[in-house]
């Protein structure tokens, strides 16, 4: 009997989905061979089994394990070039998903990979900044900041120690790019890291990775250790390693300097700015902080040039972003698309409408920091400047829909309450503010709020906007005020007088 | 979710520090008396624990250039024992070269750190935004009918921890419950029994 040859993803939400279930049932089938690949991102098809055609890839969606004579047989197959959420995207970062074997270094490269490193080795320090500073990279970490430029202070700064940090913490509920990255296409992100290191002068890296992602952990593990025993990680005499590091459970050491701290295995507190890490940061040296998908986006730019990037996006916003689709719809998954889409269009094209039998209620981007938007406000532009415009974050590109089954009280209660739980307790409006601001939604709750209820949320928020250190107190009223916005109905109800 | 948040409060309140954390008195980071003034159940460190624990100190004991990382140690005893009993503050302090406050000021910082021995299996429910959309709150009320505890409490035999997390980044196939090392997806009040039936 002819042996099928077909791809089925390994990562953790393909596997949530029942991925390992299936490989498990075929374990012993010798009509099938399975090849273990990252997910597409097409969440809402997976378990998707994947087959080679002479045209192209057909694939076969939500499989169950009796499929398999369907797919053997090659009936009822999709051609993947075919599939309307993947078509529509414009795949960069994650070129490779889907298709390789995450932990494959010869994949890897015989898909481009490296490519970027190579350019790089070619440029003088100064020549990879500028691509950078000509690509117009603004980092995917949230706070949007020109990467050129933080990189271009700490290879500034004197100092025979430097360091490099992929930020891993990923701690925004409905984000998952990061892990996606580190779980499908690690290589990707040590490629990133090399190329910043050899930008800035620093000859050690770190990865710190939340507690809750201990397979991507692993695979970052696996990789740097093969990448290693292939003298990539030091190649032409440029002395660089590697470590894995996790966290422990906290949103806040998700913020660059609390992520330091806790590197260095404190409490991971905030601390002030200046000095930036990129001048003093881990044990004082210069540092650079960013995001795994900023340091993913950068092989691209090296290999086809800093125009190449400019050229896509937005005025303000250059470049794809991956958006993360969750929540009440259809369709959930991970979308590449260029800035400037509008959030209607993107729940519309690539989330496909609601879930069946629910209804729209509000849409929240960029985490549990991020605003919320009523149906009314679709019409933004997914980019920093419209967003900035509008007061809201697009953060690490989280989007979650809320349906009409939403409780906005008990939303916005469940935002300050985390608030409360994750702040670092450096300041007090951060610190105390979030407490008050559970207990008087909590008082709502229970249906005895006052008239001035809703008035001392509004300014307590405005104090936590002005004067918290960091963003986490900074931006958490932003959910629950642009709940009170646009739900006052809601928040009456439980007021007494 | 209220009721379970309740009775989760009872035991670990430090009414020491009210006044830092509001009265709700939640368990706070901030309550740095928690280890000392609660008294927790099981927290002795056992004969068994003793060597696991002195193999995990030496493996993180700092060469003498290297800076002591009070993290990195707390989960290698962790990942040792299954918790860090605060009686091992003393002995963690004195091989690292820190002072006991210090390593108790870490230990109390992280929630993945953890002080009790937790069941045979934890079961985690995310309470992500994504996850409570799709209703895992149900879920997480099933879980606890099911298995018949609170919220961050341990069954009386043992085998179970049930906790709340926060984002899994498995918000594309949620509601997510994650048993030890498993995660699972889409996962429905009806599926709690068989889900939680191959873990004894
Ligand atoms: C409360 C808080 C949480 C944060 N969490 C993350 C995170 O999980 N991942 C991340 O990359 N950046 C996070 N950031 C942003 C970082 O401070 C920093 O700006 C970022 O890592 C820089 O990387 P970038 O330049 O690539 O964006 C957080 C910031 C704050 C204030
Ligand atoms: S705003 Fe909150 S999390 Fe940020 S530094 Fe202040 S207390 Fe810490
Ligand atoms: S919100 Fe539950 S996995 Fe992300």
């Amino acid at each position: 009997m002819k042996t099928a040859r077909c791809y089925l993803a390994n990562d953790t939400s393909s596997r949530a989905a029942g991925a390992g279930r299936l490989a498990d049932a075929w374990s012993d089938r010798p009509e099938i061979q399975l090849i273990r690949t990252s997910s597409r991102g097409a969440f809402f098809l997976e378990p998707m089994v994947e087959r080679d055609t002479p045209n192209g890839r057909e694939a076969w969606f939500n499989v169950l394990p009796n499929d398999l004579p369907r797919i053997v047989g090659g009936v009822g197959g999709t051609p993947v070039a075919e599939i309307p959420f993947l078509q529509q995207q414009a795949r960069f970062t994650f070129a490779n998903f889907g298709i390789t074997e995450p932990l494959a270094l010869n994949e890897y490269q015989t898909r481009g990979g490296l490519k970027g490193l190579a350019a790089a080795q070619s440029l003088s320090p100064e020549g990879i900044v500028e691509a950078l500073r000509i690509s117009r990279l603004r980092g995917r970490g949230g706070a949007a900041f020109p990467v050129w430029k933080k990189w271009q202070v700490a290879q500034q700064t004197e100092s025979e120690q430097k360091y490099v940090v992929a930020n891993a913490d990923e701690g925004d509920a409905g984000t998952y790019c990061d892990r996606m990255i580190m779980e499908g296409d690690p290589f990707r992100l040590i490629e990133g890291m090399m190329i910043c290191a050899r930008a800035i002068g620093a000859t050690r890296g770190y990865i710190y990775c939340r507690y809750e992602y201990p397979a991507a952990a692993q695979a970052m593990k696996f990789s740097i250790q093969k990448a290693r025993e292939a003298d990539l990680l030091d190649c032409d005499d440029y002395p660089f390693d590697l470590e894995v590091v996790t966290g422990a459970g906290s949103y806040v050491c998700g913020e660059e300097t609390a992520l330091l701290e806790s590197l260095e295995g404190r409490r991971g507190v905030v601390l002030a700015k200046p000095p930036y890490p990129a001048e003093s940061g881990l044990y004082g040296k210069p540092t650079i902080v960013s995001n795994v998908l900023t340091f993913a986006t950068i092989p691209n730019i090296l290999a086809n040039g800093g125009a190449w990037h400019a050229s896509l996006g937005t005025e303000g916003s250059r470049g794809t972003m991956a958006l993360q689709i969750g929540g009440r719809v259809k369709q959930p998954g991970l979308v590449e698309v260029p800035f400037g889409l509008t959030l209607h269009d993107v729940l519309d094209r690539f989330g496909g409408g609601m879930a069946p039998g629910s209804r729209f209620k509000a849409v929240q981007v960029g985490g549990p920091l991020g605003s919320l938007f009523p149906e009314s406000q679709l019409d933004i532009s997914i980019c920093y400047d419209a967003f900035a415009e509008a007061g809201a974050i697009l953060g690490h590109g989280g989007i979650v829909v809320y349906d009409d089954e939403t409780n906005m009280v008990e939303l916005a209660r469940h935002f300050m309450a985390f608030t409360a739980d994750e702040s670092c307790g450096k300041c007090t409006p951060c610190r105390i503010g979030s407490v008050r601001g559970r207990e008087i939604l909590e008082r709502i709750q229970a249906g005895e709020g006052t008239a001035e209820s809703l008035d001392l949320l509004k300014d307590l928020g405005e104090t936590m906007k002005a004067t918290s250190l960091c963003a986490l107190g900074g931006r958490a009223p932003y959910p629950v005020l642009t709940a009170i916005e646009h739900f006052p109905e809601e928040f009456k109800k439980g007021l007494t007088h | 979710m209220d009721q379970t948040d309740q009775m989760n409060q009872s035991d670990r309140t430090c009414p020491g520090r009210a006044y830092l954390h509001g009265s709700a008195g939640r368990p706070s980071k901030f309550c740095y008396g928690k280890m000392v003034f609660s008294q927790p159940r099981g927290d002795a460190v056992t004969t068994r624990h003793r060597s696991k624990l002195a193999e995990a100190l030496e493996s993180c004991r700092p060469v003498p250039s290297a800076k002591p990382n009070i993290l990195k140690t707390l989960l290698a005893v962790q990942s040792a024992l299954g918790h860090v009993p605060t009686s091992a503050i003393p002995q963690i302090a004195q091989v690292l070269g820190v002072t006991d406050a210090q390593v108790a000021g870490v230990l109390s910082y992280y929630s993945d750190l953890r002080t009790q021995p937790p069941g045979r299996h934890l079961i985690r429910v995310c309470m992500g935004e994504s996850c409570t959309a799709n209703h895992g709150g149900l879920v997480l009320r099933a879980i606890q009918e099911h298995v018949r505890v609170a919220v961050g409490d341990r069954t009386p035999g043992g085998r179970f921890t049930v906790e709340q997390m926060s984002c899994a980044g498995n918000c594309a196939v949620s509601p997510t419950v994650m048993i030890d090392e498993d995660l699972c997806g889409r996962v429905t009040p009806s599926d709690v029994q068989s889900l939680l039936e191959p873990y004894t």
